[in-house]
């Protein structure tokens, strides 16, 4: 960092100070000792415990995660088409310990917000003044009739990533030429919206290196999708015919899974496939619902602003657990909305209001192992809620020269590598 | 008391220089707005541009040309047209050289 840089930040500082020298001692003194509780150590809760502990140096910073690795969704599409190995998904948490941030390897049960107190399966207790949950998404087994944990070794999710992806990668390589893939969509609000899309393509650029005859059918609960009109032009290009999507007024909607038969119902008829991959329906992560935080949606209503939620005081909610439309459950807004839930949390403690500001999210979707396309959105989050800034955002344009979709896959691959390493390397 | 505010003000920035510490390095509008650029602009990549000493000038000319090019379709051109020339002087200040 260059001198000038350093006293910039200075600069930067010291006009907070102007606002930290109006506090009381005692107020100052609560900051200092404050206890802070994570659970959660995806996108969200890692960045979210690392940016406290970097605003908050002396405060206790806990992250409760069950997993001793975190394994990245982002990129694990590449994986299934074999163009990419898991380990490169694969993230340890030594970093954030050696930062001072207690990593507790354990599953949060409870959550008692009269008494902040956070109950983890091996029975302790953990007290905090501050609670932010990113626990991410849970599947919603059964919501979806015939499928559950055990429908799912037959019929992989891969929607949490790890040993589910592995399992659809080994189908689909078991899978004979001339074979049917059959994916079918849940309904929205799902875990990153263009992902489905992004998988389809990736599968079938497989399936054309590989087993050129084979056919992949998308039956979708939906009757539009992220970045449609890319995609479809996309799939034309490069995989011809290959993949069919039935939207959901076409009967597309899988109401029915039978993992025994390996087959899909949906309302008109009934689709056998030679692999299956079901993205199920979905809901907040359970510690969100035992923390009273989850409405009757099964996800969380937050304050935009401080991202407090509007049923638990004292509670915190970010990522894909939350209700954040417009913004997408994706990696990149989860980051993001860590780094200024943990502001808002270090000006809440320091006895200073919540202050909105704008947010921005990307998400690109490779449409072949080496190009992608991206859909961009721009957010104030001023009184509560998230607004999209008009005349912001919007897809890649239709129809550019195939450099530029190479650019994206390059631009893809450096946003990778940089998110992961500010939440976890 | 002032110390201890200064203590608390002055950790992260110390944190900041010895090239460690991840996220925000303040709790004012500058650190709020500039989360949305560190999840990618971490170091140079190869088809994302580094900001680490760039002049504040430049990146401001730099993301108010993305921002004014009507015909611009990468995804900074998106998303720099959802910020005014206050937030862009402010974010330029902030991680500018
Ligand atoms: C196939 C696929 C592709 C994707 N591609 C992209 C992409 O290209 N770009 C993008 O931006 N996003 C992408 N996403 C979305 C992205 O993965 C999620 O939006 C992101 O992971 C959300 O972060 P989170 O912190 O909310 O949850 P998660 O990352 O899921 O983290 C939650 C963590 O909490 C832990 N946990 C949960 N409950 C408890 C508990 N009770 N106690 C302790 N620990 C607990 C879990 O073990 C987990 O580690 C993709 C997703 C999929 C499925």
């Amino acid at each position: 960092m260059s001198a000038r840089l350093s006293r910039r930040r200075l600069l930067a500082t010291l006009s907070t100070l102007g606002l930290g020298a109006l506090l009381s001692p005692a107020s100052l003194a609560r900051t200092a000792k404050a206890r802070i509780v994570v659970v959660g150590g995806g996108f969200g809760g890692a960045t979210a415990a690392r940016s406290l502990a970097r605003l908050l140096p002396a405060a206790s910073i806990t992250l409760v995660e069950a997993s001793r690795h975190y394994v990245a969704c982002p990129f694990s599409n590449l994986v299934l088409a074999g163009v990419r190995e898991i380990e490169a998904q694969t993230f340890a948490y030594s970093a954030l310990a050696a930062e001072g941030i207690e990593v507790v390897r354990a599953r949060a049960t409870n959550v008692d917000a009269v008494t902040r107190t956070v109950t983890l399966d091996n029975s302790t207790g953990l007290s905090y003044d501050r609670l932010i949950l990113s626990p991410g998404i849970d599947l919603h087994w059964g919501a979806l009739e015939g499928y559950d944990p055990n429908a799912a070794v037959r019929m992989p999710h891969a929607w949490k990533a790890g040993k589910q992806t592995l399992l659809l990668r080994e189908q689909l390589l078991a899978m004979p030429e001339g074979g049917v893939v059959l994916m079918s969509v849940t309904a929205a609000p799902f875990r990153c919206p263009p992902g489905p899309y992004e998988r389809a393509s990736l599968i079938a650029g497989y399936l054309k290196r590989h087993k050129p005859r084979a056919k992949l059918i998308i039956l979708d609960s939906n009757d539009a999708f992220s970045k449609q009109g890319l995609f479809q032009a996309a799939w034309r290009q490069h995989y011809g015919d290959m993949i069919e999507w039935r939207s959901a007024s076409n009967f597309g909607g899988v109401i029915r899974a039978d993992a025994r038969a390996m087959e899909l119902h949906t309302d008109f008829d009934t689709e056998r496939g030679d692999v299956i991959n079901v993205i199920p329906p979905q809901r907040a992560g359970r510690i969100a619902e035992r923390a009273g935080t989850v409405d009757a949606s099964g996800w969380c209503p937050i304050d935009a602003t401080s991202f407090e939620s509007a049923l638990v005081p004292g509670v915190h909610v970010i990522g894909d657990a939350t209700i954040a439309a417009p913004m997408p459950k994706s990696a990149f807004s989860a980051n993001q909305q860590a780094k200024v839930c943990a502001i808002q949390v270090a000006r809440l403690l320091a006895g200073l209001a919540p202050e909105p500001t704008t947010l921005a999210n990307t998400c690109y979707s490779y449409t072949t192992p080496e190009s992608a396309i991206s859909v961009s959105g721009v957010y104030n989050n001023a009184d509560g809620v998230f607004i999209s800034v008009p005349g912001a955002g919007g897809v890649s344009p239709m129809g550019a020269p195939p450099v530029f979709q190479q650019r994206e896959g390059e631009q893809a691959a450096d946003w990778f590598r940089a998110i992961t390493r500010e939440a976890f390397l | 008391m002032r110390w201890q505010a200064l203590l608390i003000a002055f950790l992260p920035w110390l944190a900041g220089c010895g090239g460690v510490a991840t996220g925000p390095t303040g709790i004012d509008q500058a650190a709020l707005l500039t989360a949305s650029c560190s999840g990618c602009h971490a170091e140079g990549g190869q088809a994302i541009t580094g900001l680490t000493g760039m002049p504040a000038t430049e990146l401001e000319a730099k993301l108010l040309a993305y921002r004014d090019d009507a015909g611009g379709g990468s995804a900074m051109h998106r998303m720099a047209r959802g910020y005014s020339d206050e937030q862009i002087g402010l974010i330029a200040r902030t991680l500018g050289d």
